[in-house]
């Protein structure tokens, strides 16, 4: 007979989680409603720190990690304790988890408006803050191990296995695509360019899906699915093949976000194969899920807990078969850079994020609280909100996805664009986007009848940790005719082990024949690298997210190469581009054979108000590029940065950068000044580097244009 | 041991029918057609077939719930369901499915439980293991394609695209007679022909030449006699159609048809003299019709 041991779970840090969850969810939704509008009413974006470059990464950002990543934790920290009968290993590596998760996502509350980005999407935070990152998510790692090397029950139950492969795998991915070398506190430069850079990010932006989205929320499925239904899981074999087949198969997917661009092709039909094969796997967790529900049908009918959760667990079928389909290279080049993109994420964070929060959220907060969930009916209104806000925020944006992309490939029987002005393929979609905002609000109205009802619940409850008496742990035999995988559920090194080595393979494959094989990128003479003052240009192109709008990646496609005259982009292009900004949205059209198309004084009148030369345009106006003076102060140190990592300027090139970035902004004021455009002062301005930049764009494979 | 055989011989089948069909597809469009849509018609029957899958066993479920309401109500008795349970469809899709009858679950249930969590032994169901090994037997098989078997590059793809959409602008334009060009291009004085220049005009010139022509900061006047690269039908219709990048203005000959152009040259050939206010002054080199002929 074992001893029994008598302890409390730590429920005081769940509850914290759950609360940031709430707060975060309700701020992260509201600013993307803000963003959503702005594309309505382009005069929302009143002033530089609030235009949709820089608000639209901040809200992914509050969404992915502020949003679900409290979310993670609280459900991590109440199943986790209860998996394994054991109370969290150290109370400082939980405090330190919490406090240290809330003050980076202020930090990124902070700096994302400022522009202070690295461009990356999902990764758009500077290098301070990522170091932070790095230190929270080892402590909350460290603290998930010491309580599972203490447990009181010998094997690991699914759930967990999902959590240590969310962990490493987030680890690595983190690491990984973060890889700068500082410049200032608040600005870095990617060692690795162009090609390389975006293969990278996109492993990471893609795992970000899998391993922040996906992986734990399965895990937290895992847990309160069975515990809402009061149901048996169904299969604990699907649940193992889809566990292995799913961290496996995921991390090779990432290229299929890079289809038909400058990467090798050999690696985007990796990318496309392997994203194929990721049906079955992910959809062997929805199944587990809707599996387990059997018997339980009539239940759903009326407890909004479940209908949240088969909801959620719909959506997130609906999405991993989406995903996959959007993969394949012929629907691709319909739907990529649309819309359409933008509809199927927000299947997977409305439909499946969103909802699972909710369901665990109202079963979770009245057992932390010891009491009743204060209004049941408020959370059915809650569910019909938010299912009606997911149809009215995607539907619209299927339908503007596909009409625009449409437009995009339309030719007249000449042989010409259809709709040759971009501009028109925009207004068209324009009552598809108020929609989409619409869908927004409903969806927040929920959100915030939900917090009210949670908090009025937590009110009138109590709140107190779960003391528990169980059996400490016995040295388990291996038993005659267990299943192989048992073996693995007992060790959890070994399973972290595994889970790393399986996660690994794909990424290794992928990403070191692209640093490694030279012909991977082919080199063009004709490309020189930027000079300073375009460098310049450049940064500040980066710092009002003018990649959120706008790619720079032409497709080998006939209406792209049409449209923007110059040829598709070849990946020797890019081998000066640290970060790259190939963009994934094209909300405007795609840069990349801008330079020397317009004038420099379009592009000054452009910035200052877009709709003087573009009539219509939903392009905010950049004024304040005109008024404020280029900063020169860390030109040379870029310079030496970048020559450090093999950009051939000349020798001691960075002691006389400034100097040529002044000669460069003196020619292209006189040019200005010629167009009759007359400003005090306007070649120290930033527009004056942006046009260089621009200007440039794209021009080196075309080196006639540079006569 | 049966199962395994089949599904082994039907995988050999399928990798030996795609490669064959990409060899015969030079020959025959309709299967050219088919080949190049392969992905796309695969996953439309896939994906009607598994949604309609999913819809008859969700049906199925709440019917049978439904029924087990009506048995415990006394409103009717066991043998109803018994006979509309046992159709065709209804044994396939359990055995798609590898239920077992709910009644047997106990025996399933494993040995073990986490926080009052049990787990079921149940089998994967046998159409999702299906599914897996289609999609590994069509990932090898779209490697195979992309990676090996030539002609599938990117760059191919859009070369071929070009020149199919060059062969077919080409012979319309032939067919139109619409072949308008810088040598053989004349003034058209019909008002028709006019206004539809001033509507292109309107939308697309205007931010740089004013909306009467006017001129602005940022291009000329084309209202007055003095032109930078030449006045008269042929030099404006050449200007527009090649533009002048290097001042900033931009070539439509991607953007609009030679006869377009020669309307929108037209029209604006028509607001000679026009004098509308804040015009721009004149620049370039004055322009008169009978000196310049060559």
């Amino acid at each position: 007979m074992p001893k029994l041991d008598t302890f409390s779970y730590d429920d005081k840090i769940v509850r914290q989680f759950a609360i940031a969850t709430l707060v975060w969810g309700a701020i992260a939704m509201t600013v993307g409603l803000y963003a959503a509008l702005e594309l309505i009413w382009p005069n929302l974006n009143f002033n530089r720190y609030i235009t949709f470059g820089r608000i639209r990464p901040l809200h992914t950002n509050a969404a992915i990690f502020a949003f679900v990543g409290n979310g993670i934790f609280m459900g991590v920290y109440y199943s986790l304790q209860r998996l394994v009968k054991a109370r969290m290993w150290s109370p400082f590596l939980s405090k330190l988890n919490f406090w240290g998760w809330q003050a980076i996502i202020l930090a990124a509350a902070i700096t994302l408006p400022l522009g202070l980005t690295s461009s990356h999407e999902y990764a758009e935070l500077e290098w301070p803050i990522d170091i932070a990152i790095a230190v929270v998510w080892v402590a909350f790692g460290v603290n998930m191990f010491g309580t599972i090397l203490k447990r009181r029950e010998n094997h690991l139950y699914v759930a967990i296995w999902f959590y240590i492969a969310t962990w490493v795998t987030v680890t690595v991915l983190h690491i990984f695509n973060n890889i700068q070398i500082p410049i200032s506190l608040y600005k870095s430069i990617p060692v690795f360019a162009g090609v390389q850079d975006a293969l990278i990010q996109w492993w990471y932006g893609h795992n970000a899906v899998a391993f922040f989205l996906t992986t734990p929320y399965l895990g937290l499925m895992y847990y309160f699915l069975p515990k809402a239904a009061n149901r048996p899981v169904y299969s604990y074999k699907l649940s193992i093949i889809h566990f292995w087949g799913l961290i496996f198969i995921y991390i090779w997917a990432g290229p299929h976000h890079l289809l038909y661009t400058s990467l090798p092709d050999w690696a985007q039909s990796l990318g496309t194969a392997f994203s194929i094969m990721l049906i079955a796997p992910s959809w062997g967790g929805m199944l587990n899920g809707l599996l387990t529900l059997r018997g339980a049908w009539d239940r759903v009918r009326t407890d909004p807990i479940l209908k949240f959760m088969v909801v959620a667990i719909s959506a997130y079928g609906m999405a991993t078969l989406e995903g996959p389909l959007l993969s394949i290279k012929s629907i691709n080049a319909i739907s990529h850079y649309t819309d359409w993109t933008i509809a199927h994420v927000h299947v997977g964070t409305l439909g499946w994020n969103g909802m699972l929060t909710f369901g665990i959220l109202y079963w979770l907060i009245p057992k932390l609280y010891q009491t009743k969930l204060h209004s049941k009916s408020l959370a059915n209104v809650h569910f019909w909100l938010s299912t009606l806000g997911t149809m009215f925020y995607t539907i619209p944006l299927y339908w503007a996805g596909w009409t625009q992309s449409m437009m995009w490939k339309s030719f007249d029987p000449s042989g010409f664009l259809t709709y040759g002005n971009f501009l028109e393929t925009v207004t068209q979609i324009l009552p598809m986007y108020r929609l989409r905002a619409l869908g927004g609000l409903i969806y927040l109205i929920g959100v915030f009848i939900m917090v009210y009802n949670l908090w009025i619940t937590a009110r009138n409850g109590k709140a107190s940790d779960t003391v528990v008496t169980v059996p400490s742990r016995v040295k388990h035999k291996r038993q005659k005719g267990e299943y192989w995988h048992k073996w693995i559920e007992r060790k959890p090194i070994q399973l972290l082990i595994g889970a790393t080595v399986v996660v690994l393979i794909g990424g290794l494959v992928e990403i070191f024949p692209m640093l490694l094989i030279d012909n991977n990128v082919p080199k063009i003479a004709s490309v020189k690298p930027y000079t300073p003052l375009e460098l310049e240009g450049r940064d500040i192109y980066i710092r009002e997210g003018c990649n959120t709008c706008h790619s720079q990646m032409v497709r080998p496609l006939r209406s792209e190469t049409e449209r923007y005259a110059g040829g598709f982009s070849k990946s020797g292009e890019f081998i000066y581009d640290r970060p790259f900004l190939w963009g994934s949205k094209r909300t405007g059209p795609d840069l990349h054979r801008l330079g020397k198309k317009y004038s420099h004084s379009w592009h000054y009148n452009h910035m200052l108000d877009p709709t003087s030369t573009s009539p219509g345009s939903i392009m905010p106006s950049y004024e304040w590029l005109h008024t404020t003076d280029l900063n020169t102060d860390y030109t040379s140190a870029k310079i030496k940065v970048l020559k450090m990592l093999n950009t051939p300027y000349g020798k001691n090139y960075e002691n006389h950068a400034v100097e040529d970035l002044q000669k460069q902004a003196r020619e292209i004021t006189e040019v200005l000044r010629q167009d009759g455009i007359e400003q005090e002062n306007l070649e120290n301005k930033e527009i004056i580097a942006v046009i260089a930049y621009l200007q440039r764009l794209g021009t080196d494979a075309n080196p006639e244009l540079n006569n | 041991m049966k199962n395994k055989k089949i599904n082994i011989t039907s995988l050999i089948c399928i990798l030996s029918i795609v490669p064959l069909m990409a060899k015969t597809s030079a020959s025959s469009p309709t299967l050219e057609w088919i080949f190049h849509n392969l992905l796309f018609i695969l996953f439309a029957v896939l994906m009607i077939g598994v949604l309609v899958t999913l819809y008859n066993v969700l049906m199925n479920y709440l019917n049978l719930e439904k029924k087990k309401y009506l048995i415990e109500a006394g409103k009717i008795v066991e043998e109803d369901t018994q006979i509309q349970n046992g159709s065709a469809l209804s044994k396939l899709l359990e055995k798609a499915w590898g239920f077992v009858p709910k009644e047997e679950e106990e025996s399933l249930v494993l040995d073990h439980d986490y926080d009052g969590i049990v787990e079921l032994d149940n089998k994967m169901p046998p159409w999702w293991l299906a599914l897996f090994y289609g999609t590994i037997v069509f990932a090898v098989v779209y490697l195979y394609i992309y990676e090996w078997s030539g002609n599938w590059s990117s760059t191919q793809q859009w070369e071929e695209e070009v020149a199919a959409g060059n062969e077919a602008k080409s012979d319309y334009l032939a067919k139109m007679a619409s072949l308008v060009n810088e040598e053989n291009v004349t003034l058209l004085t019909d008002p028709d022909d006019i206004a539809m220049g001033k509507k292109t005009f309107q939308s697309l010139c205007i931010a740089c030449h004013g909306s009467a022509g006017e001129g602005n900061s940022i291009g000329p006047n084309l209202t007055d006699e003095y032109w930078l690269h030449g006045g008269g039908i042929r030099n404006v219709f050449k200007t527009i159609t090649h533009g002048v990048p290097e001042k900033g203005m931009i070539a439509w000959n991607n953007q609009l048809e030679p006869a377009m152009i020669q309307k929108v040259a037209s029209y604006i050939l028509s607001l000679q003299g026009s004098n509308p206010p804040n015009a721009k002054d004149k620049q370039g080199q004055l322009w008169t019709e009978d000196e310049n002929i060559n």
